[in-house]
């Protein structure tokens, strides 16, 4: 996601790229570095002693983000991180409270909140365009993961498929049905690759069912349904018109590309959720999803692993910490 | 033209919504005489009778006399009763799902299964995409499955199935079986526990569950996830579905029992599909027919539509109870 964001960033008038940390840094992303003057170094503290930055970007593996953004909080940089916040809910609200109690803003990329389709329906649903939502079901599939070392494989840095993938559904669920009361779940058999279900019991009495995959051979989709007593929205990213861009690996041979579908190519939910943090930043609105709401998306995914491990519903408030069910 | 000897076949109980298409098919089947209807609603036999030309009958013996098989096919709670009475009578029995609304009763249709040949009305292995998926399956193209998503929903039908004396349940109960019914007979597995919520906001005063989700183990390690609500809006174009989308080692596999077919978009905007081509409902009842014809045993055993009805048992009482419930045996 490191060169999606800079990108953004590069396009964004007001903000300005001092520095770029990274352990190893890809062809084409020290290209663009060089291109813009940007400085390039390999360290968290090289980049906030060196460079001095406002604000930073983390966009590294799951099991860093802790660490990486305790680091800026210290520094007095507000943070956007990748999501998901944390490996836990429990690291996750450590993160968060090392925020508030260093006076640091801190944004977390759940970009499915400003994807058009999505942001549309919670719109509709929000508004009882269908009534009182009584049943939604969201399905996002994707070939095997790639990433720098294959660092998405390993669940226990990446958190595998209920986190990687699952959190973004968890929190736009949340966002558009309100909090969750219970969560049951079941993966496929380990040895045959990977698929998940879930399913939500939220607070209000409505239903959600999360489906996950990384076995599909056509790639990135997804889709999402709400109904409720006045009908039905939905939306498919393989049936609708799209626009595809395709982001080829870092280095070849090493990862699967990703692909990104849009429903129109002006579109840009990951310059508009950066565009967003900044402007908070800079003392404007909250963005679409707060911190609370990270923490809540990463304590439903554990709830998920939680509940196929043990093959029972589990509790939401098991894993959740106070205030974020 | 010398007449064949047709086979006299009575429809016992007609209050299901799926009688009219089972009545259609036997009348218009050239191995078939169809005698006449009964109902315990009489003018649910007559209307049914005028329209298929043939007689209604007043009484649960007038229709065993004059038949040599019953297709029965009333109401979910009216259906353990008329399929005692066959049996007494000696009758084949063509029995629709579910199989029995509670474990009680279905365990009783097992056992009476056992003295006369009863087949249920599970239409969809007679699918050509349900075949297919299964012909894949088997063959080994897709390696060993990892994992089913399957939807069989609808909107909500109105009429008995608002009445919980006569649906005696909700979509859980109503809608498992079929999906349940294929899981079993395409990968070999059996229902080993599930894990359901069932929902209640696109009905409100509806005596059941409007809405559910279901997850299911099954004892190959396959998982299943399973939505069976009426959660389609009345009137929506592909209002009722059946999919299963496969997960396996080699690649995935779709089902879709019930496709766009032909769209069409009328003057106000309004889209509408049309189902075209495969009609299961002809293929089961061929199927019936021709085992009670050449004495063959039933050919969707009750012991099948047990096993995937009891998949509806242990939902309900999970989404009571919360925590995952074996499926009975």
């Amino acid at each position: 996601m490191a060169q999606v964001h800079l990108r953004s960033l590069l396009s964004l008038a007001g903000a300005e790229v001092c520095g770029l940390a990274a352990l190893e840094v890809a062809p084409a992303l020290s290209d663009l570095c060089q291109s813009q003057s940007i400085p390039v170094g390999t360290g968290v503290e090289w980049l906030l002693d060196a460079c001095r930055p406002g604000a930073i970007v983390v966009a590294t593996p799951t099991d860093t983000h802790a660490g990486l953004v305790a680091e800026a909080a210290r520094a007095g940089c507000h943070v956007f991180c990748e999501k998901p916040l944390g490996r836990t809910a429990a690291e996750a609200a450590n993160t968060l409270s090392g925020c508030q109690e260093a006076g640091v803003k801190l944004a977390v990329g759940h970009v499915v909140r400003y994807f058009p389709a999505y942001a549309r329906i919670a719109e509709m649903v929000k508004a009882g365009q269908i009534g009182p939502p009584g049943m939604a079901k969201c399905r996002r599939v994707s070939g095997p993961p790639g990433g720098q070392r294959g660092w998405y494989r390993d669940a226990v840095r990446s958190g595998g498929l209920m986190l990687d993938m699952g959190v973004h559904d968890f929190d736009w669920l949340r966002w558009c049905l309100g909090p969750v009361e219970r969560v049951s779940a079941l993966t496929s058999p380990a040895n045959l690759g990977q698929a998940a279900m879930v399913v939500l019991a939220h607070v209000s009495g409505a239903i959600s069912v999360v489906e996950l995959s990384w076995m599909d051979p056509e790639g990135f989709a997804t889709a999402v349904e709400v109904s409720g007593p006045k009908g039905l929205v939905r939306h498919d990213s393989r049936r609708s018109p799209t626009y595809l861009t395709e982001l080829w690996p870092a280095n070849e041979g090493s990862d699967p590309a990703v692909r990104v579908h849009l429903a129109t190519p002006t579109d840009d939910p990951y310059r508009d959720e950066v565009a967003a943090a900044l402007s908070w930043f800079g003392g404007g609105p909250q963005p679409r999803s707060t911190g609370l709401d990270a923490v809540a998306a990463v304590a439903l995914a554990e709830a998920a692993e939680r509940s196929a491990a043990r093959g029972e519903p589990v509790p939401a408030g098991e894993v959740a910490p106070e205030g974020a069910l | 033209m010398a007449k064949r000897a047709r086979l006299p076949v009575a429809v016992l109980g007609a209050g299901h919504v799926h009688a009219p298409g089972y009545i259609r098919c036997l009348q218009a089947h050239p191995d078939v005489d169809l005698v006449g209807i009964y109902d315990e609603t009489a003018a649910t036999a007559r209307h049914l009778a005028e329209e298929a030309g043939t007689s209604a009958f007043r009484s649960v013996p007038e229709a065993l006399e004059n038949a040599r098989a019953v297709a029965i096919c009333p109401e979910p709670t009216r259906q353990l009763a008329l399929v005692q009475a066959a049996v007494s009578a000696g009758l084949p029995v063509l029995c629709e799902k579910p199989f029995g609304t509670n474990l009680a009763e279905a365990t009783a249709l097992l056992r009476l299964s056992e003295k006369v040949p009863l087949s249920v009305a599970l239409p969809v292995r007679y699918h050509p995409a349900a075949v297919k998926l299964k012909v894949t399956v088997q063959s080994g193209a897709l390696g060993a499955s990892a994992a089913v998503w399957a939807t069989n929903r609808n909107s909500f039908p109105g009429g008995w199935f608002a009445d919980r004396s006569l649906a005696g349940g909700g979509c859980l109960l109503d809608h498992l079986v079929h999906v349940a019914d294929l899981v079993r007979w395409i990968w070999g597995t059996e229902l080993v526990s599930a894990m359901a919520e069932a929902g209640t906001r696109h009905y409100p005063g509806l005596e059941a569950e409007d809405t559910a989700a279901v997850l299911v183990r099954c004892s190959n390690g396959l998982v299943v996830s399973l939505d069976p609500s009426m959660s389609r809006p009345r009137g929506m174009p592909g209002a009722l579905d059946l999919t299963l989308k496969v997960w396996a080692e080699r690649g995935t596999a779709r089902a879709d029992i019930f496709p766009p077919g032909v769209e069409w978009v009328d003057e106000h905007g309004f889209l509408h599909q049309e189902a075209v081509g495969a009609d299961m409902d002809r293929g089961m009842l061929d199927d019936w027919v021709g085992s009670v014809v050449r004495d063959r045993p039933a050919p969707v055993p009750a012991r099948d539509a047990f096993a995937a009805t009891c998949l509806s048992f242990a939902a309900q009482q999970s989404a009571i109870e919360h925590r995952a419930v074996p499926v009975p045996h």
